[in-house]
């Protein structure tokens, strides 16, 4: 066992000195949530199941998403007139009560608790098989990101998405 | 072994403490860029350049495969108490039980005294399997508690292209719970039949300015039930009920943390549990026993090069130890004991690039050196002198590259390569290749095509285990790798977000298995590679959840295995296999769960039919339960093919039996 804990530790020092990344660097998870939460500000949602004013915008993500982090630290900021409100949710929770969810590779993999007709945006992250309720799917090409817009998932959701949102789409499905 | 690696963590070094403050100030310059990125008009955002690669750890999801996927949630709402209890709910496995280890059964791969050798463990992507057996642990000898389990993920197919060895039939991956869910603790209680009782408390701690600790310590202790082997039934056994024989006690202790790009897991797991019926050994001496005992150290670094690439370092190190006692009546009546140890440690590091377009390519090195698999053999009361005392060290090299190339929005190709160099007495060499194809004629529908081969090296106890007596055991060091092929086709089909169908036809030809045989020359038992199966079958699955929480999933199993050698190795094979498993809340915040096994018959096994239900109420944001549970309801009591299909071929099972556990989080 010995020799395995000092191989760690000097491992881990040699590790430390390429540790720092360059302070230029855009971080891909950094960069998603601040594009998913862009991306909010040019959603509309039916007047039946739009936020209550004074109440929160709802994004919700899965505690083990690996986006969970860099959303958190948006919580609070204002998304057309609401605060955004990031809800971690346990896994299998029901997401009725969401406006909009987060799926990663690992949520993607299994069927998930989205209602149908729910009004429900869901943005999914750079999938080979996006589910068909995405109505938004990030995309990196390259060293950049881009996302796909579904029209039908949107048309589903009762979604309206805005003209700009449109055109910065890569690809829009009408299906 | 945990007081060491202790020691090493508190020795903190001017180049370590130089690290820590990069990091805390790296994780610092981030968190404020977060905020700034937000205030970024979209189309900016779409114009910046990426640094970070893809999670690489993901990379086994999304592998193209017919992986099932349990989560926490089905885990706590169906009271799966182990990994091997939640895998039985999986299209075209079998879980069995001898009352010490739990045995997995795969695609009509189930062969009698088989400690789960050709199916690989990962815990969070990480091979346990031990290196003296192989042994993937499945049951209460798994060494983390189930309410630490994120999801549990089955890959059936041939593994070894990315993982290596022992992934014949499938690949188990383990996935904990992320320390960082939630800042502070919660206390389990848990008491069941059979007098069983357990505590459990964790908690999670910031450390640090992005740092998270996870801590859990848990206690088992359980009397057990009486158990009637009517195989053994006589005046000297009296009556082959064994009383007092099926106790068991663990502990377990897990230490994770986390933060950005770094974790860090400590894991320590024993168990020690009473041996009811083993085969040859004085009937309903208490004495009887097995012990094991796992700790794991792990730490992962994962590193942004520049835009396109991404580099992780791993270093590792793990230590088994088992004891299994046994009281034979030679005579006198005296304690023989079988010691076995192995520690390893090992290095892996890799390289994912996104830079060719169209591909996500990932190379990596795996080094791993085992310098203890010591077994031993003596009587310990009274002591004799070692019947066996054998030191086997061994070391592996492997280079492992796999390539999934989009080749349009509906067609992916995988190729996978991996290389392994086993130094043991011998040397031996494997490639492992796999290729896979995907194709999405329209969004709704997925169709793959999948092809691996897979091995497994020859372990110490198969290799070198030899002690002499009536009917003893020898050595064989010519032993060479086992292999198979498989192929498989499934066709995915899910309609809307909340179903999936799914059909799989598959086949796998395994060949020079290693089985075990008595060489009437010396009438010592020894290993050989002289075991073939054809394995065939096709599996149908389905599965809906409903916004409310309901959900179900049910699979339909047939399968033909076929041993081609004459071996008998696919005695313990059942034809037909259905499953049903049902959550569905059922008001005042209750959520019923049922799960339905219907097997055919094995071979001196009769088919079985049993029911679990659980009643589950949570609050406190699901981080609270009181979880009631009753397996086999219908009391059936079915029986599971025994370790040794000649002296010990049934091993009866609990019939109906209760649980009760309450978890309170502050």
């Amino acid at each position: 066992m010995k020799p395995a804990s000092r191989c760690w530790t000097s491992l881990l020092a040699l590790a430390a000195t390429l540790a720092a990344p360059p302070a230029w660097a855009v971080d891909e998870q950094e960069l998603k949530a601040a594009i998913v939460f862009n991306l909010l500000l040019f959603v509309e949602w039916p007047a039946d199941a739009a936020p209550s004013s004074g109440g929160g915008l709802v994004l919700c993500v899965a505690a083990s998403n690996s986006l969970a982090a860099p959303l958190k630290a948006l919580q609070g900021r204002e998304v057309r007139n609401r605060n955004l409100e990031v809800r971690e949710l346990a896994p299998g929770a029901t997401r009725a009560s969401c406006h909009a969810v987060y799926l990663d590779q690992a949520d993607a993999l299994r069927p998930t608790s989205v209602a149908q007709n729910a009004p429900t945006l869901v943005i999914c992250d750079d999938l080979e098989v996006a589910p068909p309720a995405a109505a938004i799917v990030l995309r990196r090409v390259g060293g950049r990101m881009g996302f796909d817009v579904n029209l039908e998932a949107a048309r589903q959701a009762r979604l309206q998405f805005s003209s700009k949102l449109m055109r910065l789409a890569r690809q829009v499905v009408e299906r | 072994m945990v007081k060491q690696a202790r020691q090493e963590r508190q020795r903190p070094g001017v180049r370590a403490a130089a690290w820590a403050v990069a990091l805390t100030l790296a994780g610092m310059a981030a968190q404020a860029q977060a905020q700034d990125l937000a205030s970024v008009p979209l189309d900016e955002l779409l114009d910046l350049e990426v640094t970070g690669a893809s999670k690489f750890n993901l990379r086994l999801s999304e592998s193209p495969s017919s992986a099932t996927v349990i989560g926490a949630d089905e885990i706590r709402a169906l009271g799966y108490r182990t990994v091997a209890e939640a895998l039985q709910s999986v299209r075209g496995l079998i879980v069995s039980s001898d009352r010490t280890y739990a045995y997995l059964g795969v695609r009509g791969y189930a062969a009698a005294g088989d400690y789960n050798t050709r199916i690989l463990l990962l815990i969070d992507g990480n091979r346990v399997n031990d290196t003296v057996y192989d042994q993937a642990f499945l049951g209460t000898e798994f060494p983390i508690d189930i309410d630490l389990v994120e999801r549990i993920e089955f890959i059936p197919g041939q593994g070894s292209a990315v993982h290596g060895g022992n992934a014949l039939f499938g690949v188990v991956n383990v996935v904990t719970r992320r320390a960082g869910a939630h800042a502070g603790g919660d206390v389990a209680v848990l008491a069941g039949g059979g007098t069983l009782r357990q505590l459990r408390l964790s908690g999670v701690q910031p450390l640090g300015d992005e740092g998270r600790l996870l801590v859990s310590a848990s206690k088992r202790r359980m009397g057990g039930h009486e158990v009637y082997y009517a195989a053994l039934d006589s005046a000297a056994t009296e009556g082959g009920v064994s009383r007092d024989t099926d106790h068991e006690r663990g502990e377990q202790l897990y230490l994770k943390y986390q933060r950005p790009e770094v974790t860090a897991t400590l894991l320590h797991g024993n168990r020690i549990k009473g041996a009811s019926g083993f085969p040859g050994v004085v009937f309903g001496d208490t004495r009887n026993l097995y012990r094991d005992g796992m700790t794991l150290a792990d730490a992962a670094y994962t590193h942004r090069l520049d835009a396109e690439n991404q580099w992780k370092l791993r270093v590792y190190a793990g230590r088994y130890v088992f004891v299994g006692d046994y009281v034979v009546d030679y005579p006198p009546v005296t304690l023989n004991r079988d010691h076995a140890e192995s520690r390893w440690w090992g290095l892996e590091t890799n390289l994912y690039t996104t830079h060719f377009a169209g591909h996500k390519l990932v190379v990596g090195l795996d080094l791993q050196n085992s310098p203890r698999r010591d077994q031993s053999n003596y009587d310990a009361d009274p002591r004799s002198e070692p019947y066996l005392d054998d030191h086997h060290g061994s070391s592996r090299q492997s280079l492992f590259a796999e390539d999934q190339w989009t080749v349009s929005p509906r067609i992916s190709f995988t190729a996978g390569l991996r290389y392994d160099r086993i130094a043991d007495e011998h040397t031996s060499s494997q490639f492992s290749p796999r290729l896979a194809l995907v194709t999405r004629p329209w969004d709704a529908l997925v169709f793959k095509l999948i092809h691996g081969s897979a091995f497994r090296a020859p372990n110490a106890y198969e290799s070198y285990y030899a002690i002499g007596g009536t009917v003893g055991y020898k050595g064989n060091a010519a032993l060479q790798n086992e292999r198979v092929h498989g192929n498989e086709a499934v066709l995915e089909y899910r309609p809307t977000q909340a179903s999936r169908w799914l059909l799989s036809a598959y086949e796998n030809r395994a060949e020079r298995l290693l089985t075990q045989t008595l060489d009437a020359a010396d009438n010592l038992l020894v290993y050989n590679n002289i075991g073939s199966l054809r394995l065939r079958g096709a599996e149908l699955e389905g599965e809906r959840v409903w916004p409310n929480g309901a959900r179900v999933r049910g699979n339909y199993s047939v399968q033909d295995a076929h041993d081609t050698s004459g071996q008998s190795l696919a005695a313990d094979t059942f034809t037909r296999l259905a499953k049903l498993a049902l959550v569905l809340p059922v008001g005042g915040g209750w959520t019923a769960g049922t799960q339905t096994v219907l097997a055919s018959r094995r071979a001196g096994v009769a088919g079985y039919g049993t029911t679990n239900l659980t009643l589950t109420r949570t609050w406190n944001a699901e981080r609270s339960h009181l979880a009631l549970s009753v397996y086999d309801l219908f009391d059936r009591r079915p029986d599971d093919p025994g370790g040794d299909s000649v002296l010990q071929p049934v091993s009866p099972q609990d019939g109906r039996s209760w649980r009760i556990e309450l978890k309170v989080a502050f």
